[in-house]
């Protein structure tokens, strides 16, 4: 497995004045970087004088800045190194790291000010040579593409030897790289926040499912890591599945409250008044039936309508013909009634004229008045003319009809008008007869023609009228029902769905079973277990209740935190006993490295910022520093910082930083 | 017409009827008729005092258009109900009467220009005579007796009619009812209507 050396760092602040300032190296002032070295290497100097900062710049040159707590667009650094040194504007400020990962050296540059902060350059080449060294590489260390082709992630992730893996998030079927900040707070223990707790500086901004144990499992490269990814992945799939069987009862309930239904045996049972409990499959049935039943009236009904609405159309014609028909007889009648009058008349005046003209021949022949002899207005004598005219009148020629001529006329008169008359009477009848006729036809077709019209306005329309009412209802509750039985239907896809997850689900569960027991695993905990309890008895952890140790755990289910199942180690103990819990784990964690046989990512380095700010003892300090010394391989770093004096400290690196603008 | 009938005659197609047709003149038109008809009026009525020109027109009128004869024996006798029904009882009318169609109108007394002509016809046979203070009432003659006995025995149905009168009609009656109520009755009314 690849280690990672921290083997130096330079930074490079230049403020307005152009003036320059940095790191000196206090082995050799000459140089402006800082070197370290395999093993341990202790950075001590009074506070605030810069310890941290390079500790900083070592997490921000693998791009691991948010450990610190900062967001994206917060610098992790002090203002001395990005916006005001000594009163002066920073105008340029960057951070040079060298790493080595037992085969290779690279020198990575990375601004701490300036729009280009979020790229590193990396050269294949030590610190020294960086200006020198013409061939280098830009990486996107910041954001998005960390792990894309052109990212820093994927590259020192290659450099590390370690692989790139996506890990479930939170956001249900989503996943995230595991990132460099994710891994960091296992080797690096910042000053802060990094000493309250095992992982307490983990970032969970990626939104990382169980990242503790994640990033745990993934340096120790446990087969757990993989059962781990099958467990989250589960989880993720019964969160949805519980999403889906909620989403699923909303909808069924929905439905089954909107019908006034329940389910049985997988059938939706409706309860209807008219019909009881029934299913509704077979109520739809039953509404259908009785739904064209109505049909079958309401056309029947309405094509009456219309063969009536055609038959009173012919009615009304024909009413319309008769009437003109009946007029026409009638005015024909009352002509005929007037001829026959008037012939009557005549007739009558025939017989007056007849009793007349008997009385005039009568007084003819029993009455004679005496002739006249004189003239009544001269009363001269009257005498006849040779020429024969009327002596008063002057008339020549002139025959007057006698009584019997005038009779004779009368009665062939007579004669002729009474044939006549009978024929007009016996003609008058036939009229009459047929004007009856015209008169009854008129009458029945207006009945009827009143009748049909009555029936279709009153009892047929009323009848249609409430067939479509019924039917509007049925069609309404057949749309609902099916509606209904659709959209049941519908949740299918959600029920394979969930059906579907919970076969994943059961596979996940299978596989989940057979890596349970991994032989691996169970020796690298055994193993680290035991490196622990040593370190924790080296580290003279909990002093005279050592007793306890032996009952220490570590379990998954807490995210590989030792615990003492009758014994809270971490508040159960003095705060300093907390700092020694801290780092006897982070050393067993380096020391399980340093083991070949067990192939962990672990990269055999620890950074420990200030523990000795933590209440650390001088006396811990001594046997840590003892116990190291007592690992075999030399093929692991720590850097460590302290405000201590360097009497204590004898053989390690002591990097002392003094002056603050040094 | 001579000529006509040669040609006839040539043919040999002369008529077997006498088409000469004489003037068909009716009772009505006969002025012997006429006058015998108001002769038999001033036989029957006013024998004493005679008829004025008016009311002998009126009461020709109602013989010759027995159609109103009904209606004025009614307004006649109106304010006497018992005589009305008396005289209602006693009149019939055994010939049809002839339709409103032909029968006369007038405006004021049913006068016929011919009445002079009649008048003259009897008053220059001596059969009449005019009497009063202005010769304008006419009554029988003797000689007119005479001749309306014999007119009696063929005008039964007039006689009759005018016997249901007595021996005297009251004339202002008379002439309000021909020339006032029958009037109003069928003919004024429509005229009215008409004209108004």
């Amino acid at each position: 497995m690849k280690k990672l050396f921290i083997n130096k760092i330079k930074f490079n602040v230049i403020d307005e004045d152009n003036v320059t300032y940095g790191i000196r190296n206090p082995l050799d002032p000459n140089l402006d970087y800082l070197s370290f070295n395999k093993g341990v290497n202790v950075i001590y100097g009074e506070n605030s004088i810069g310890k941290s900062s390079i500790l900083t710049g070592i997490a921000y040159c693998l791009g691991g800045e948010r450990i610190f707590g900062v967001t994206s667009l917060q610098s992790p650094f002090k203002p001395e190194f990005n916006s005001l040194i000594n009163n002066k504007k920073v105008v340029d400020s960057s951070c040079l790291l060298e790493i080595n990962n037992g085969k290779e050296t690279i020198s990575i540059l990375r601004n701490i000010i300036g729009e280009n902060k979020n790229i590193c350059l990396v050269k294949y080449c030590e610190l020294e040579n960086f200006e020198k060294e013409k061939s280098f590489k830009k990486y996107i260390i910041k954001n998005k593409g960390v792990f894309s082709e052109d990212g820093f992630g994927k590259f020192l992730f290659d450099f590390l030897g370690w692989d790139i893996v996506q890990v479930p998030q939170f956001n249900e079927g989503e996943k995230s790289p595991l990132y460099i900040e994710n891994l960091l707070p296992l080797f690096f223990i910042e000053q802060k926040r990094g000493w309250s707790q095992i992982q307490s500086t983990q970032t969970t901004q990626y939104g990382i499912r169980d990242v503790k144990k994640v990033s745990f499992e993934y340096l120790l490269n446990l087969d757990l890591f993989k059962n781990h990814m099958i467990e989250l992945e589960e989880k993720s799939h019964q969160q949805k599945m519980s999403r889906l069987k909620l989403e699923l009862k909303i909808h069924q309930d929905e439905i089954l409250s909107d019908l006034n239904a329940q389910v049985k045996d997988e059938e939706i049972l409706v309860t209807k008044e008219e019909y009881g409990i029934i299913k509704a499959s077979s109520l739809i049935e039953t509404l259908e039936k009785e739904y064209d039943k109505l049909k079958e009236g309401f056309v029947y009904l309405e094509k009456q309508k219309s063969t009536n609405g055609d038959s009173n159309d012919a009615s009304r014609n024909e009413l319309l013909e008769i009437s003109s028909l009946r007029k026409l007889q009638f005015d024909k009648v009352k002509c005929l009634k007037q001829e026959i009058d008037v012939y009557e008349n005549n007739l009558q005046r025939i017989i007056i004229n007849k009793r007349k003209n008997n009385q005039l021949k009568k007084i003819n022949e029993i009455v004679s008045f005496p002739r006249i002899s004189f003239c009544p207005s001269c009363h001269s004598p009257l005498r006849l003319q040779d020429d024969d005219c009327c002596v008063l009148c002057g008339t020549k020629d002139f025959q007057i009809s006698s009584p019997e001529e005038n009779l004779a006329f009368l009665e062939d008169e007579e004669k002729s008008f009474k044939l006549i008359l009978q024929r007009k009477q016996d003609k008058l009848i036939l009229e009459e007869k047929s004007l009856k006729i015209l008169k009854n036809r008129e009458k029945s077709t207006k009945e009827e023609l009143d009748y049909r019209i009555k029936t279709y306005m009153g009892k047929d329309m009323e009848k249609m009228r409430q067939y479509s009412f019924k039917m509007d209802h049925l069609f309404k509750d057949i749309r609902r029902y099916k509606d209904a039985l659709n959209k049941w239907g519908g949740l299918d896809i959600t029920r394979e769905a969930i059906l579907e997850q919970e076969n994943i689900i059961g596979k996940y569960k299978s596989d989940i079973k057979k890596h349970v027991e991994s032989k691996e695993d169970n020796r690298k905990f055994n193993e680290f277990l035991r490196l622990f309890k040593e370190d924790l008895c080296s580290l003279g952890f909990l002093g005279d209740k050592k007793g306890i140790i032996n009952d220490i755990r570590l379990n998954k289910d807490y995210n590989y935190f030792p615990y003492v199942p009758t014994y809270d180690l971490y508040n159960g103990s003095s705060s300093s006993d907390n700092i020694r819990l801290m780092i006897a784990y982070h050393l067993s964690l380096m020391k399980l490295s340093l083991n070949s046989e067990f192939k962990v990512k672990f990269p055999s380095l620890l950074i420990f910022d200030e523990p000795q700010q933590q209440n650390l003892d001088k006396e811990t300090v001594i046997n840590l520093l003892s116990n190291l010394s007592s690992i075999a391989s030399d093929d692991w770093q720590i850097i460590l910082t302290t405000y201590r004096t360097k009497e204590y400290m004898s053989g390690t690196n002591l990097l002392e930083v003094g002056d603050k603008n040094g | 017409m001579n000529s006509f009938n040669k040609i006839l005659s040539r043919l040999n197609k002369i008529p077997n009827i006498n088409l000469d047709r004489p003037h068909y003149i009716q009772p009505e038109d006969s002025m012997t008729y006429r006058a015998s008809r108001i002769l038999l009026i001033l036989g029957c009525l006013n024998t004493v005092n005679g008829l004025s020109k008016e009311s002998l027109a009126c009461i020709d009128f109602l013989l010759k258009n027995p159609f109103y004869q009904c209606k004025f024996i009614f307004e006649y006798f109106k304010e006497t109900p018992n005589l009305l029904i008396k005289k209602w009882s006693e009149f019939s009318q055994e010939e049809l009467p002839e339709a409103n169609l032909n029968v006369m109108q007038y405006k004021n007394i049913p006068w016929d220009l011919r009445f002079n002509d009649i008048f003259m016809f009897l008053y220059s046979r001596k059969l009449i005579e005019f009497v009063g203070r202005e010769k304008k009432r006419a009554t029988i003659t003797k000689e007119g007796i005479k001749i309306y006995i014999s007119l009696s025995n063929i005008f039964i149905i007039e006689k009759k009619f005018i016997s249901i009168f007595g021996k005297r009609m009251q004339e202002e009656k008379l002439k309000e009812i021909i020339t006032e109520v029958i009037p109003d009755s069928y003919w004024r009314r429509n005229e009215k209507v008409i004209y108004q």
